[in-house]
């Protein structure tokens, strides 16, 4: 069970289809009816056209997601911003992250994070196959987030390969990857992942987290300087406003 | 979760686009902290950001949240509501800023924008530092104007084929590109879309098309 637009209330208005991120929606003609269809592998259930889109018609029909199967529920998941995963008691894609830091001294001095969003942006999506190729060839060299949905679901967070083999074709419209590493091993991370990202059949919001030292600087602007990264000028900064309070030192 | 994080456009375009974030941290302070959040929303609310919303109720361009937005999300909030509010200057940031360091709530804030101009406001404690799209980039849209609408919603509601349908409703005068933002708008269920920016995108994008 997916997502499902009924050809007996669609009249073909068209009005859903441009509302979907990854084009699954179609247009096609059968048995002398023209109707919407939705691609169930291109879909990757974000319900935006039911959400938003609004049929007139009231005919698109989304399947609870208690009455999906497994690979229909990862779909679900990993495209919503606000459901709490049953697995995990996450609501979300990732974590906390950086954002909560000050409080969480999840990331200290001399470490740096990596928040590899793949499949984004602009509905771009994702194969599980994709995301075991990253995490296994990161493996070796980092820690991955043991709270992030990917490790908890997806991959085997000792070896970067997937839990199960008959995940890897599921298509899904985003995946966060979150590990860390030490500042040392930080710059060989940053080459594998530039490295295997050419292998991709997708694109990977790269991300990096790390302290900012009492001068202003953020700590990874020296593993950045070793491998000969431009930064872009805009980041997630937190301001640490949060208490518990993590102290600068 | 990276959602604020990778939006594209030059320093001059992200000069008009902040997003302050206000939570509380699973397991460390968030019993109770509702009250604390709900002031937080009070004072983004005060210096009328371009968008505003909880990412675990939605947008202040929800249907029905349209008319007295914050009232709305106020009703609901809860101890780990994260609020969001959207702001074009980084004076009226530190203005925001100000505020919530003299409330002293204890929650964390983010702000995600320019580092440069926010280090000039506030002492940065930790930061996510954006190191561009990486991979099979030719999967990306043909017009820069389609990228840089699509990254104001890391959730990627904000569908690529949309923005091109409105922008061609546009053209064609149908819409105005004040309405096509709008629509936009209404797809990102956090409320980190900038509506004031995409407008100007919009208007760009229909000299391409």
């Amino acid at each position: 069970m997916y997502l499902y637009i009924n050809p007996n209330k669609c009249v073909a208005c068209t009005h859903c289809v441009p509302f979907c991120p990854t084009g699954a929606i179609h247009i096609v003609s059968e048995g002398g009816k023209t109707f919407a269809r939705v691609d169930e592998d291109r879909c990757v259930e974000c319900w935006i056209c039911y959400r938003v889109a609004r049929c007139p018609k009231d005919a698109i029909e989304p399947t609870p997601p208690e009455k999906m199967s497994f690979e229909r529920r990862l779909k679900f998941f990993f495209a919503s911003a606000t459901a709490v995963w049953p697995e995990t008691g996450m609501a979300g894609r990732g974590t906390e992250e950086m954002k909560t830091n000050d409080v969480t001294g999840r990331f200290k001095f001399g470490e740096v994070g990596f928040s590899l969003d793949m499949g984004r942006p602009t509905g771009v999506g994702v194969r599980v196959s994709d995301i075991e190729k990253v995490c296994k060839a990161i493996a070796p060299y980092v820690t991955f987030e043991i709270e992030n949905p990917v490790t908890k679901l997806l991959i085997d967070p000792k070896t970067g390969e997937v839990r199960d083999p008959k995940l890897r074709n599921v298509y899904l419209l985003s995946a966060v990857v979150e590990a860390k590493t030490s500042k040392e091993l930080a710059p060989k991370v940053l080459e594998i992942v530039k490295e295997v990202s050419k292998e991709l059949n997708t694109v990977i919001s790269v991300g990096i987290v790390s302290r900012v030292k009492p001068d202003g600087e953020p700590e990874a602007f020296e593993v950045l300087r070793q491998v000969g990264i431009e930064p872009r000028p805009n980041m997630k900064i937190n301001i640490g406003l949060g208490k518990p309070f993590i102290g600068w030192e | 979760m990276t959602h604020t994080l990778h939006r594209m456009g030059t320093y001059e375009e992200l000069k008009e686009d902040f997003i302050v974030l206000v939570m509380s941290a699973r397991g460390f302070n968030d019993k109770g902290a509702a009250p604390k959040l709900a002031e937080a929303l009070k004072i983004i609310n005060k210096y009328n950001p371009v968008n505003t919303g909880d990412m675990t109720q939605g947008s202040m361009y929800r249907a029905g949240f349209r008319i007295k937005p914050v009232e709305k999300l106020l009703e609901g909030v809860h101890d780990r509501s994260i609020f969001h509010g959207v702001f074009t200057d980084i004076e009226t940031v530190k203005k925001v800023i100000d505020d919530l360091k003299a409330a002293d709530l204890g929650m964390s804030v983010v702000i995600s924008g320019l580092y440069d101009e926010v280090k000039k406001i506030t002492r940065p404690h930790t930061v996510n530092i954006s190191l561009g799209i990486w991979g099979k980039t030719e999967l990306l849209p043909k017009y820069e104007e389609v990228l840089k609408i699509c990254t104001m919603c890391g959730h990627q509601f904000v569908s690529r084929h949309l923005v091109m349908k409105l922008a061609q409703d546009v053209k064609r005068g149908r819409i105005t590109a004040e309405e096509a933002a709008e629509v936009m708008a209404a797809c990102c269920s956090c409320g980190i879309f900038n509506p004031v920016r995409a407008v100007k995108l919009v208007k760009q994008l229909i000299q391409k098309i």
